[in-house]
This record gives C-alpha cells, sequence and structure tokens, in this order.
C-alpha cells in the first residue's frame, strides 16, 4: 500500500472530524501535495452534506427566528454601535430615529449580501458550465465514430503506428491518443504505462484500437505528483497486468 | 439574513436535532450558525459549494461539538465542499433528499446503522466497533461502502 492510499483512506475520516490531532495535521501536510485527495475530499463532504439534509424534515420553533433577528439588531455587522444620546425622556425620539436607520442598514446590508451570494452562484455556476461544455465538446470530438484522423507523414513514407500522451502530474490526469495501431492478438490488450524517475512503472490502463487503429483515453486517473521519465506500451493479457512484459512495443520520453 | 434563514434555516435545525436529539440545543446551533455567518459573510461563497449542503457539513460539525462539550474545532471557512449538484430550487432539493433517503433505505440495516452512528452520532470508527462488538475493519468497510453507494445512487442520471 503506497503513502497516498493510506491517506486516501483517511479522507473520509477527516470529513468526519474523526481524526486525532497527530494524523489530523499528517492528513493536512498530505492534502497541500495531492490533488487527488483535495478533490475526493471536497465530494465525500457534498456527500456528506447531502447525507446531512436527508434529516430535513422538523421546523425550528417561530422564536428562533425573532431570537436571530433581535441578535442581528443588537449586533449590525457594518453599522457602528449608537453612541450614548440626551438625558431623561429626551432619548426617546432620537433612539426611535436611529433605530429605524440601524433597522434600514440592516436589512439593506441583508439584502446586498443576499444579492451578492446570488450573483456569485449565478457566475460561477455559468462559468462551470461554460467549461463544462467546452470539455465535453473536446472529448465528443475525440470520442466521435465520424472524427477524420489524419496523420501526416513525408510523401514518401507509409503511416506509422503513433502515439501521445499528455499527463499532468498536479491533476493527476492522463490523455492518451494513439492511431494506426494494429489491432492487438486474441485476447491480449495493449498496455500503457507510466515510466516514473525512481521505481517501477505504473500501469496506466489497457486499450483496444478500434477499426481504424485509433485509440482515445481521456478519464484516465493517476497517482498525481509523479515524475515521468516517459510512457511505454506493451502487450498483455486481456485483463491487464501489474508489471509491463517485454517486448516494449512503444515508448517516450518527455517532450 | 431572513430570507436566507428562511430557505435553510430547516436544513441547520434538523440536522442538528438529529445530533442531539434536543429541541432547546439544535435551537442553539442555529442561532450560533446563522450569527457566524453574519459576523462573517466571507465564510461562505459560492466557490465553498453548495450553500444548503455546505451548511448541512456546518452544522453537523457544531452538532458535534456541543454533543462532546468542546469547543468549535472547525473553522467555517476551512470547510470547502464540491457543488456536483443544482440545490438552488426546493424542487431541486427535495429530488435529492428523497434520492438520499432512497439510497439510505436499500442499505443493508447495519450498513446504515454505522454510516448514522458515524455522521449523526459523532463516533470514530473505533468507537462504533467497540459499541457494536465488531471488528474495526468491518466498521471502515461498511461506512466506506455506505458512502460509495450513496454517491452511485446521487450520479446524474440514476433514478431514486
Amino acid at each position: 500500500m503506497s503513502a497516498h492510499d493510506q491517506f486516501a483512506e483517511d479522507v473520509l475520516l477527516y470529513a468526519l472530524g474523526s481524526l486525532d490531532e497527530g494524523e489530523r495535521q499528517r492528513f493536512e501536510a498530505h492534502l497541500q501535495e495531492c490533488a487527488e485527495c483535495r478533490r475526493e475530499l471536497l465530494n465525500t463532504r457534498e456527500d456528506l452534506g447531502l447525507l446531512a439534509m436527508s434529516a430535513a424534515g422538523p421546523k425550528p420553533a417561530a422564536r428562533s427566528r425573532e431570537r436571530l433577528l433581535t441578535a442581528i439588531v443588537k449586533e449590525p455587522r457594518r453599522a457602528e454601535r449608537p453612541p450614548q444620546i440626551g438625558r431623561g425622556w429626551m432619548w426617546i425620539p432620537w433612539f426611535t430615529t436611529l433605530a429605524f436607520a440601524l433597522l434600514s442598514a440592516v436589512m439593506y446590508f441583508a439584502n446586498l449580501k443576499i444579492r451578492n451570494e446570488a450573483a456569485a452562484l449565478r457566475a460561477d455556476t455559468q462559468t462551470q458550465a461554460t467549461e463544462l461544455a467546452q470539455a465535453r465538446e473536446m472529448l465528443d470530438m475525440l470520442k466521435s465514430p465520424d472524427a477524420v484522423r489524419v496523420t501526416l507523414t513525408m510523401w514518401n513514407e507509409k503511416p506509422k503506428a503513433q502515439a501521445k500522451t499528455i499527463y499532468s502530474p498536479k491533476m493527476g490526469r492522463l490523455i492518451f491518443i494513439a492511431n494506426n495501431l494494429p489491432p492487438a492478438p486474441p485476447k491480449k490488450a495493449y498496455e500503457l504505462w507510466l515510466v516514473p524517475k525512481q521505481g517501477a512503472p505504473v500501469a496506466a490502463g489497457t486499450f483496444w484500437p478500434d477499426a481504424s487503429g485509433n485509440v482515445a483515453m481521456t478519464k484516465t486517473t493517476m497517482p498525481s505528483g509523479m515524475e515521468p521519465k516517459g510512457f511505454a506500451v506493451t502487450i498483455e493479457n486481456q485483463e491487464g497486468s501489474e508489471t509491463p512484459t517485454m517486448p516494449i512495443i512503444m515508448q517516450g520520453a518527455g517532450e | 439574513m431572513a430570507a436566507l434563514y428562511d430557505r435553510y434555516a430547516g436544513i441547520v435545525y434538523a440536522t442538528a436535532l438529529r445530533v442531539l436529539a434536543d429541541a432547546a440545543a439544535a435551537e442553539d446551533v442555529l442561532q450560533d450558525v446563522f450569527m457566524q455567518l453574519w459576523r462573517r459573510p466571507s465564510a461562505f461563497d459560492a466557490s465553498r459549494g453548495n450553500l444548503p449542503a455546505w451548511l448541512g457539513v456546518i452544522a453537523r460539525h457544531r452538532a458535534i461539538d456541543v454533543l462532546r462539550k468542546r469547543k468549535p474545532q472547525t473553522d467555517f471557512e476551512d470547510v470547502v465542499i464540491a457543488s456536483s449538484h443544482d440545490l438552488r430550487g426546493e424542487a431541486e432539493r427535495n429530488a435529492i433528499i428523497g434520492k438520499v433517503r432512497a439510497a439510505m433505505a436499500e442499505m443493508f440495516p447495519e450498513q446504515r446503522r454505522a454510516m448514522e452512528m458515524a455522521f449523526f452520532e459523532g463516533l470514530t470508527h473505533s468507537e462504533i466497533a467497540a459499541k457494536t462488538g465488531e471488528p474495526l475493519g468491518t466498521v471502515k468497510t461498511r461506512i466506506r461502502s455506505a458512502l460509495i453507494q450513496l454517491r452511485k445512487k446521487l450520479m446524474p442520471g440514476e433514478q431514486g
């Protein structure tokens, strides 16, 4: 079990607040370096938030609302507390005016905050929707059966098998695109390997070219933070292998 | 703030009540959560995820702190969650709640119980193991698989 795997088990415990102080500090240090754990933590917290929502049903008593609003009026967020004014009965009209002014300010800022939140939510949703649409469009095109894939070569050369990998150590994501690959032998599969600068090759997934010899793997998740020396492709049994079987069919180093 | 309260107080209160089983204590948590929001409006912005789910997590944490009679352990501003679901409308929220409940109902009773003990009672995995008399590994597996099952059920396109 790798260090990451060990920390991956702590994501749920951390989200539940069940780690002791030492474990919590170690996990938070790991979080700084591990995009995969950060992503999983966000998702786990959302799951737990939805789980919390499942308790919905009981409503608070009306007095709770009064209590909150009274406390808010007593503790304005942005308005200064009123200075002490007047003596005797003279304070009554001043106090009334001030109370109205204060209440108006409170209501104004409350309204402003809600508007800001709504605007931020709308902007955030819009940005995410746009990015998602762009990403989907790109993935759809890469995987589209009708996409015309042409590899340009020198006029007197036959098209050769070619592959391209794009790996982000920070995101822990890998894209692999290949063309002109011959079919894998019966009951065999191609397998992609990330060859790190230190340590053994790490399997990045098995694949089979389509009838035209094309491959597009766009959803491969890898352990984040790995420093690749290069990538390689071997032929393995169709269920995949944990270690590469020689010979290497394709290989390439970082550009 | 009144509008936020009217929309989401039910989530905060119901979560706290489920944890504390005490209406007065749950009302205190409700007051605390909204006062914190009032004092520090920057504690929540859209980048921290869905507001109702975020409030659910915050309410649960605060209620567990009260249950354990300890100072608040979680800073609101440290809690950031994903926004995979559209929870802006009441209809959308009710649909998700229905799916969560359906997923919980489909779990094995011991799996559901372990999940509820961890989340709503704030018990650590070791405490659940001691309470149920089951091995720690079994408890961990149950809770993890319950969460995976829940997530799978909530994936877009899944029917509740």
